[in-house]
C-alpha cells in the first residue's frame, strides 16, 4: 500500500461486475510486515472497502471491539441500517476508542454505501489519532463518494503527507477530485503523479487509465494499462482495461492479442469474452465473433450481454437460426435492464423471417422502453412506411430527425458504457 | 451479321425483370491479376495533397479525382487527373499542374498538358466532363477550393478556359468536390451539378488538438468536417448558348443543408425516365436528390432510405457508384465511408426506395479501410458487376501510432457472385490491388479496347496508378452511344443487355467514383455467350432503340435515331 506499517487482517472482497450476472470478481488485501498491504481503488466505495483497514497500532479491548465490529455487520447485513446507525452513535459516546476500531466501523458503513455514517468513524478516528494516514484517506474518499469534493480536498489538505507514499496517495486522491469536477488537466497531472510514482500500484493505473478512457484518451490509457499490466501481470482487470483502451484506439490486432492472453489465463473471464467477440465483430470478423461468443455462452456464468451480442451477430450474418436467435435476446431481456437493443435486433431477426408485424412490435416496445433511441425510431419509420402506415412513419421518422443517431451508435455505447462501469467498480487483482 | 433495329418512343417504360444468371456461368471466383502500368504508360507525375506526415487542415485530405475521357475523339480514352498543392504552396515555374495525358493507342500515353492548355494549379478536388455545346467534342469542367473551371474543348487538342463566359464564374471562394453533367429537364442540353464540402476558411479553423473535433481516437488531428460549417449544393442550368444560369434555389437543390458533400452521381433510380442525384456526403445525411419532371428536385434521401446506413447513422460517405449488381433491371448504389464504418450497398426495392443490403451482401468486413473511389465494374467478364473501392486514410499521424488503419491502404476487390453477394477476393488479385496508397479519384475504361475493363487511380503523394487485368476473361461489348435529340454524350441513357435470360443494366453518367470521370463508353461483360440477344437502350429522350442477335467482342457504335454506326 502506499504507507508501510504492520497489518493484522484481510478483507475478502468481493466486486460486483456490471459485465456479468454474477460476482465475478474477488480482490484480496495482501497483508504484511512492512509492505504495501492494499491499494486504494478507482471508484470511491471500492476504494473504501480496500483501504479501510485497522491499523494493528493500539490493542486496547481488542476482543470487545471484534464483538462489536460483528454487531455491527451482523446488523448491516440484514439490512437493519437503523440498528446499525444506533450502533454506531452508542460507539461514537465511548471515549478513547482505538484507531483500529473506528477504521474497522468505518469499513462496515462503507461497505453498505453508507458513506456518512463512515465518514463520522473516521472523523472520529482523525480526532483521537491526528497522525493516522489511513483516517485521513478513507475519509477523503468516504466524500468523494458522497460527492463532497471540497471537504474531501480539505482533508487531504489535513493530512500528515510523511513517507513518499502518502504523498502519492495524496496525490492520487486530489486527482479523484478533480476528475469528479471536470478539471481534467489538473486530474490528470495528479493522477498522472501517483502513477509515476508508485507504477505498481495497480489502482493508480486503473484510476488514470480509466480517467484517459473518459477523456477518450485512448492511446495513453493503452500505455498506462499496458505498463501497470506489465508490472502486474496477472492482474485481469489491467489487461481487460488495456485491451479496452486499445480496442478503442483502433489498436483491434493488439486488443486480440490481449484478450487471448487474458483469456488463456481466465477462460470464463465473462467481460474478457463480451469484448473478445465484439472487437472481432467491430472489424467485420464475424464469424470469429460468432465463435467466440459461441464458446462464452458454454460458460455458466456467461453475461448476458454475451446473449445479446452473439443474436445481434447471427442476425448480421444472414442466419437462419432464428429459434436460437430468440433465444438468446430472451435471456438477454431478462438479465439486462431495459435492454432496448435487444428488442431492437430481434425486429431485425423478425424483418429477415419477413414477419414485419413482429418487427414493428419489437421496434414499439424499444422505443417505449428508451424513447431517445434514434436508431429504432429510424428502422421503425422504414417498417411502418413498407406496412402503408404513413402517418406512423412520419411521426417515426419525425422522432428520429429529432433525436438523430450519433456516429458513435448504441451498441458501442452501451458497451462503452458497460466496460468502463465494469472497470470503475472492480479492484485490480494483486 | 443480324441485326435488326426497333424504334419506339417512350417516356416510361417498364422493363421486364430477370435474375437468372446466364447460362454456363459458375459462381466459381475468377483468376485476377491485377498489374500497376502506369509507370510504363508514361503516367508519371506526382499527386498533390497537402503534408504528407502531418496534415493541419482538411483541404489537404480529400484529395483529387481522374478521368478516362476522348477528348480527341480517336476512340481511345485519354486520362486527365486533377492535382492538388500543398499549404506551403511551390515556385510558380514548379507549382504541380493538372494533367492530361493523351492516349498513344499502344499502351503508353503521352503528356499534353502544356500543348493542351490545362495545366491547372490550386487545390484540385473534381473532375467531370460533358459535350455541353453539343459541338462534338467533350468538355471538362474541374472543381476547387477556390474557383471551379470548365475547359472548352477546342477540337483541335487544345481547351479553353471559358469559366466567366459561361457564367459559371463566383467572385467567393468555394469548396467544390463533385460534379456532374446531367440534363436535368431533358431538353437536350447538359446542366451541371456541383457538389460543395465545407465553407472553408484556414483562419477561422482550429489546427490540431485544438477542440473536440481535432482529436481522434484520443490523437490530435486536423479539425472536421464535424465542427466545420457545412455548405449546400448547386445546379447550373445550360441556357443553350453557352452560358448556364444558377438555378440551386428554384430547382430545390439549395434546400438541402447545410451538408459537407463530395461525389454527385446521376442516375434514374426509379426508372422513370428521368435523371435523379445522389450526393455522398461526410459526416451529414446524404441525399437523394428526386426529378419532378418539372425542373425542381425533391430531396428524399431519409424516406428513400439511402441518406444513412441501416441504422440511421450518419456516415463519412465519399464516393458512390450506381449499378444493377442483382441483375433486376434497378440501379443500386454503393458508397464509400470512413474507417471504423462498412461501406454502404443500398439495394433497390423497385418502388422508390433502397434497403441496406451491406451485411446480406458479404460487405460487412473490412471496417480498417477509408474508402474513397468505388466502381461497380465486371472485372472478369462474366456479366455481374463486382466492386472496386480505392481507400487511404486522412489522418497520416495513424503510422506513427500502430492505430489499425495506415495512411497508405490497399484496395479492394469483392467478385459478384451471382447470387446478390459479393466475395472478397483482394488479397488475390494481384500487386495492383494489394499495394498500399493514399488513393481518392477512381475511373474506368477499357483504353486500350481489348474488352477488359482498366482501372484508373489518382493517389495523393504519388503518381497515379493505372490496373490492368492480365488474368483470362470472358466475352464482352463496349457500346458507345452518339445522342442527337438527346444530349451528344448520351449522359443519361440506360443501356440494357440480355444474353441467355440475364438482364444487365448500365447508364452513361457524368461524374462518379469519387469526384472522377469514366468513359462514357459502356462495357458489358458477356460470359461465354456467343451473342447478344437484346441491346436496348434508352435515349434521354425517350427514344427506346433495340438491337437483336449482336455478336460479342466488339465495339458497338449507336447514333440516337440511326442505330449501328461505325466508329
Amino acid at each position: 500500500m502506499i504507507w508501510t506499517g504492520p497489518r493484522r487482517d484481510a478483507a475478502l472482497l468481493v466486486v460486483t461486475l456490471l459485465v456479468g450476472t454474477t460476482a465475478v470478481g474477488h480482490a484480496s488485501i495482501r497483508t504484511g510486515e512492512g509492505g504495501d498491504s492494499h491499494s486504494p481503488l478507482c471508484s470511491p466505495r471500492a476504494a473504501i472497502l480496500q483501504t479501510l483497514l485497522p491499523t494493528q497500532s493500539e490493542q486496547v479491548t481488542e476482543s470487545s471491539s471484534d464483538a462489536v465490529v460483528e454487531s455491527l455487520a451482523r446488523a448491516l447485513s440484514d439490512g437493519k441500517t437503523e440498528k446499525a446507525h444506533d450502533l454506531l452513535v452508542q460507539i461514537l459516546k465511548r471515549p478513547h476508542l482505538t484507531s483500529d476500531f473506528l477504521l474497522r466501523v468505518g469499513i462496515q458503513f462503507a461497505q453498505r454505501e453508507l458513506y456518512g455514517e463512515a465518514g463520522e468513524a473516521f472523523q472520529r478516528c482523525i480526532q483521537e489519532h491526528p497522525e493516522i494516514f489511513e483516517a485521513y484517506y478513507n475519509l477523503a474518499l468516504a466524500d468523494i463518494a458522497g460527492q463532497k469534493w471540497d471537504e474531501a480536498l480539505a482533508i487531504v489538505e489535513r493530512a500528515p503527507q510523511e513517507s513518499r507514499a502518502e504523498v502519492l496517495a495524496c496525490s492520487y486522491l486530489r486527482g479523484k477530485v478533480e476528475d469528479s469536477q471536470g478539471k481534467t488537466r489538473e486530474a490528470e497531472r495528479d493522477l498522472s503523479d501517483a502513477f509515476a510514482g508508485a507504477p505498481q500500484n495497480p489502482t493508480y493505473a486503473m484510476d488514470l487509465g480509466l480517467f484517459y478512457i473518459h477523456e477518450r484518451a485512448y492511446l495513453q490509457a493503452a500505455t498506462v494499462f499496458e505498463r501497470a499490466a506489465g508490472l502486474n501481470s496477472r492482474s485481469s482487470f489491467l489487461l481487460l482495461g488495456l485491451s479496452l483502451s486499445r480496442f478503442l484506439a483502433g489498436q483491434h490486432e493488439q486488443s486480440i492479442a490481449t484478450l487471448k492472453k487474458l483469456l488463456s489465463m481466465q477462460p470464463d473471464f465473462a467481460p474478457a469474452q463480451v469484448l473478445m467477440t465484439f472487437v472481432l465483430s467491430a472489424q467485420g470478423k464475424l464469424e470469429d465473433a460468432e465463435k467466440v461468443a459461441r464458446q462464452g455462452l458454454n460458460s455458466t456464468r456467461a453475461s448476458p450481454y454475451l446473449y445479446y451480442l452473439d443474436a445481434s451477430i447471427l442476425v448480421k450474418l444472414q442466419s437462419r437460426q432464428y429459434k436460437r436467435i430468440f433465444e438468446e435476446l430472451s435471456i438477454a431481456q431478462s438479465k439486462i435492464s431495459s435492454c432496448s437493443l435487444c428488442y431492437f435486433t430481434g425486429s431485425k431477426a423478425h424483418q429477415a423471417q419477413g414477419n414485419f408485424e413482429a418487427a414493428i412490435a419489437d421496434l414499439e416496445i424499444a422505443t417505449r422502453l428508451d424513447p431517445t433511441f434514434p436508431e429504432a425510431w429510424y428502422r421503425l419509420a422504414s417498417l411502418y412506411r413498407r406496412v402503408g402506415r404513413s402517418a406512423d412513419a412520419s411521426r417515426a421518422q419525425d422522432q428520429f430527425q429529432e433525436l438523430k443517431a450519433n456516429k458513435e451508435g448504441r451498441e458501442i455505447q452501451m458497451l462503452r458504457e458497460n466496460f468502463l462501469q465494469t472497470l470503475d467498480a472492480v479492484q485490480p487483482a494483486q | 451479321m443480324f441485326w435488326c433495329l426497333l424504334l419506339a418512343f417512350s417516356t416510361s417504360v417498364i422493363w421486364p425483370t430477370a435474375t437468372i444468371a446466364p447460362q454456363g456461368f459458375s459462381a466459381t471466383p475468377p483468376s485476377v491479376h491485377f498489374v500497376d502500368i502506369a509507370a510504363r504508360a508514361g503516367l508519371t507525375a506526382r499527386t498533390e495533397d497537402g503534408g504528407e506526415r502531418t496534415k493541419k487542415y482538411i483541404i489537404e485530405t480529400t484529395g483529387s479525382g481522374a478521368a478516362f475521357f476522348d477528348y480527341d475523339n480517336d476512340g481511345s480514352p485519354d486520362i486527365f487527373l486533377v492535382n492538388g498543392t500543398t499549404l506551403e504552396g511551390f515556385r510558380k515555374d514548379t507549382a504541380p499542374t493538372s494533367h492530361l495525358y493523351h492516349n498513344n493507342r499502344d499502351g503508353t500515353f503521352t503528356d499534353v498538358t502544356q500543348k493542351a492548355h490545362v495545366a491547372l494549379v490550386g487545390w484540385g478536388q473534381g473532375v467531370c466532363t460533358g459535350d455541353y455545346d453539343n459541338d462534338g467534342w467533350v468538355d471538362l469542367f474541374i472543381t476547387f477550393w477556390g474557383h471551379n473551371v470548365l475547359l472548352h474543348n477546342n477540337g483541335d487538342g487544345t481547351f479553353i478556359d471559358i469559366t466567366r463566359k459561361s457564367g459559371l464564374w463566383h467572385d467567393d471562394l468555394r469548396w467544390s468536390t463533385g460534379c456532374a453533367f446531367v440534363d436535368y429537364d431533358r431538353d437536350g442540353r447538359l446542366d451541371l451539378f456541383v457538389s460543395q464540402y465545407i465553407d472553408f476558411d484556414p483562419a477561422k479553423t482550429p489546427i490540431p488538438g485544438q477542440s473536440s473535433f481535432c482529436r481522434w481516437k484520443g490523437i490530435p488531428v486536423m479539425c472536421g468536417p464535424r465542427g466545420l460549417k457545412g455548405t449546400r449544393n448547386q445546379l447550373y442550368h445550360n441556357n443553350g448558348d453557352g452560358t448556364f444560369s444558377d438555378a440551386s434555389d428554384k430547382s430545390g437543390v439549395a434546400r438541402a443543408g447545410p451538408y459537407y458533400c463530395f461525389t454527385a452521381l446521376a442516375g434514374d433510380f426509379d426508372n422513370d425516365g428521368w435523371p435523379d442525384i445522389y450526393v455522398a456526403c461526410d459526416s451529414t445525411p446524404s441525399i437523394l436528390f428526386h426529378n419532378n419532371h418539372d425542373g425542381t428536385f425533391s430531396e428524399i434521401g431519409a424516406r428513400a432510405g439511402v441518406a444513412y446506413n441501416e441504422d440511421g447513422h450518419e456516415q463519412a460517405g465519399m464516393g458512390a457508384d450506381a449499378a444493377d449488381y442483382d441483375g433486376d433491371g434497378w440501379l443500386d448504389i454503393i458508397k464509400t465511408n470512413f474507417s471504423d464504418q462498412t461501406a454502404s450497398l443500398y439495394r433497390n426495392n423497385q418502388d422508390g426506395t433502397f434497403t441496406d443490403a451491406t451485411y446480406e451482401a458479404g460487405l460487412g468486413g473490412n471496417t480498417q479501410f477509408l474508402g474513397w473511389g468505388t466502381l461497380f465494374v465486371d472485372i472478369d467478364n462474366d456479366g455481374w458487376p463486382d466492386l472496386f473501392m480505392a481507400n487511404g486514410h486522412v489522418y497520416p499521424e495513424l503510422d506513427r501510432k500502430a492505430m489499425g488503419s495506415t495512411f497508405r491502404e490497399r484496395k479492394l476487390l469483392y467478385w459478384n457472385r451471382h447470387d446478390g453477394k459479393f466475395k472478397d477476393i483482394s488479397l488475390n488479385a494481384g500487386p495492383g490491388i494489394t499495394k498500399p496508397f493514399n488513393s481518392h479519384g477512381v475511373a474506368a475504361a477499357d483504353f486500350d479496347n481489348d474488352g477488359m475493363v482498366e482501372l484508373l487511380v489518382n493517389n495523393s503523394h504519388d503518381p497515379p496508378s493505372l490496373l490492368k487485368n492480365y488474368d483470362k476473361h470472358g466475352n464482352w461489348v463496349l457500346v458507345k452511344l452518339v445522342g442527337t435529340k438527346s444530349n451528344r454524350d448520351a449522359i443519361g441513357a440506360q443501356v440494357r443487355v440480355w444474353t441467355g435470360g440475364h438482364q444487365q443494366l448500365q447508364e452513361v453518367r457524368s461524374g462518379g467514383g469519387y469526384i472522377s470521370q469514366s468513359d462514357f463508353r459502356l462495357h458489358f461483360g458477356l460470359g461465354s455467350a456467343t451473342k447478344i440477344d437484346v441491346l436496348e437502350i434508352r435515349w434521354p429522350s425517350g427514344l427506346l432503340e433495340k438491337l437483336e442477335d449482336l455478336p460479342p467482342n466488339q465495339i458497338v457504335s449507336v447514333k440516337e435515331g440511326t442505330g449501328i454506326v461505325k466508329h
